[in-house]
């Protein structure tokens, strides 16, 4: 992977900016992805994606991580958690209660069972509180390890481990009833 | 190990990522207490539940496309853009502001400069390429101002301003004659780190213009007219550094035969 930091990138300096462009743009579906869940809405995820973008883009030269995927993550976490301060968290819901875009299957009583169950477990964790949230999307959404979570969310490992087991322990309470009514007779 | 300290590990357990010691430590565990081992079911279980139902956002094809264009996008790196979907009362308010705010100032200038701006930024941009393609940056590679500012004598109609910013980390390598917007002009060199700044400099008519920050081709441009001089800073430097540069630069007045 290409670092971002200019002084490594050897003879041609002058290449920097689009390099660090399209390094940055093969991570945006990540980036999206993160704010989406953290923010729970499409517009104010896409309005934190591009404010973080620039950011990063910009301070392109700070950038002390070798991979830009939680160089741009991380940046996008902080500009989440400064968004949703500021706008009070008063995210609107009207979205959660939409059907989820999980793949379409042939047999439409699959289909149907598949939208109530990507709905009820969009629906637990957004529920989650924050902190919890991000790293259970991290983890289980994203596929990162501990330690690119722990880069990105600023904290110890053993942090990361704690908060992914409090998380899995609400989700499992969230998603008692869900169990219950749809595997109850698998 | 206890229950506890089993628990925080099964995560981990479960996508391989405990070392082979702690990993046996854990199955040996599972083997003697059954509710450890029905939570490894029930991880397992919520696991696959998530990566199975949990859809995985994807970006946008207007927000690519929106992040891919350099210039557009970084106009607004001060404030996120917001969408015109939902908050277009707030655009439209601020568009008509801007509007009427620059209406006297687009009536007068936007033929005479603002075309020609743009254009000449793409030339100087060029020309920048150029001389560090062509390994023909400097025709006089001096540090020292009373060396750069005299080699000029004789070659141009004017005396550029040469300033010594070495103290702000903004070195003076030296200058060069180069031929802009069908004159020749001066080409003032300094060096921040690894990056070159250009700084093209030649007479203008019209007022004193304040720096006015563009993009071309990736790179940065700052564009400024004082004294009846009109001059131009190109570099992959990035903009807070260069507008530093053009701020510093600037206090001196221009020099004029």
């Amino acid at each position: 992977m290409p670092s971002l930091r200019p002084d490594s990138a050897g003879a041609s300096p002058d290449a920097q900016p689009p390099a660090v462009r399209d390094e940055l743009l093969r991570h945006l579906d990540a980036a999206y992805n993160l704010a989406r869940w953290l923010c729970r809405n499409d517009h104010d995820a896409q309005d934190v994606v591009q404010e973080s973008f620039l950011r990063a883009v910009r301070f392109a030269d700070a950038c002390r991580s070798d991979s830009a995927r939680a160089w741009l993550l991380q940046i996008v976490r902080n500009t989440c958690h400064t968004w949703l301060a500021r706008n009070g968290a008063t995210s609107s819901s009207s979205e959660a209660l939409e059907g989820a875009a999980a793949p379409e299957s042939a047999l439409p009583d699959l289909a149907v069972q598949r939208r109530q169950d990507a709905g009820a477990v969009r629906g637990a964790i957004e529920q989650l509180p924050e902190d919890l949230r991000e790293v259970i999307v991290l983890r289980e959404i994203e596929g990162l390890s501990y330690k690119e979570i722990a880069q990105i969310a600023e904290m110890p490992i053993g942090t990361v481990m704690s908060r992914l087991f409090r998380a899995r322990e609400r989700l499992k309470e969230l998603l008692a009833g869900y169990h219950g009514e749809v595997y109850g007779e698998l | 190990m206890n229950c506890d300290r089993v628990r925080l590990l099964i995560d981990a357990y479960t996508t391989d990522e405990l070392d082979p010691s702690a990993a046996l430590d854990v199955e040996d565990h599972f083997k003697a207490c059954p509710a450890c081992a029905g939570e490894l079911d029930a991880v397992r279980t919520l696991r696959r539940t998530v990566a199975e139902s949990a859809p995985k956002y994807a970006a946008p094809e207007a927000l690519r496309r929106r992040l891919s264009i350099p210039a557009a996008s970084e106009a607004g790196a001060a404030e996120p853009r917001h969408l015109p979907r939902t908050k277009w009362p707030r655009v439209a308010l601020a568009a008509a502001v801007g509007v009427l705010l620059l209406l006297p100032w687009l009536g007068l200038y936007w033929n005479a400069s603002r075309a020609g701006a743009g254009r000449l930024a793409a030339e100087v941009t060029a020309s920048h390429i150029r001389s560090l393609m062509s390994d023909h940056l400097l025709d006089v590679p001096s540090t020292d101002r009373h060396t750069v500012k005299p080699w000029f004598n004789g070659k141009l109609d004017f005396s550029p301003n040469v300033v010594d910013l070495g103290a702000d980390g903004f070195v003076l390598v030296g200058g060069r004659l180069d031929y802009i917007d069908g004159r020749p002009v001066a080409a003032i060199v300094y060096r921040r780190r690894q990056h070159v700044i250009n700084l093209f400099t030649w007479p203008a008519a019209g007022p004193d213009r304040p720096p006015s920050l563009s993009q071309s081709k990736g790179y940065n441009v700052v564009t400024w007219t004082r004294d009846g001089m009109s001059s131009y800073a190109v570099s992959d430097l990035n903009r807070e550094e260069l507008q530093q540069f053009v701020e510093l630069f600037r206090p001196k007045p221009a020099t004029r035969p």
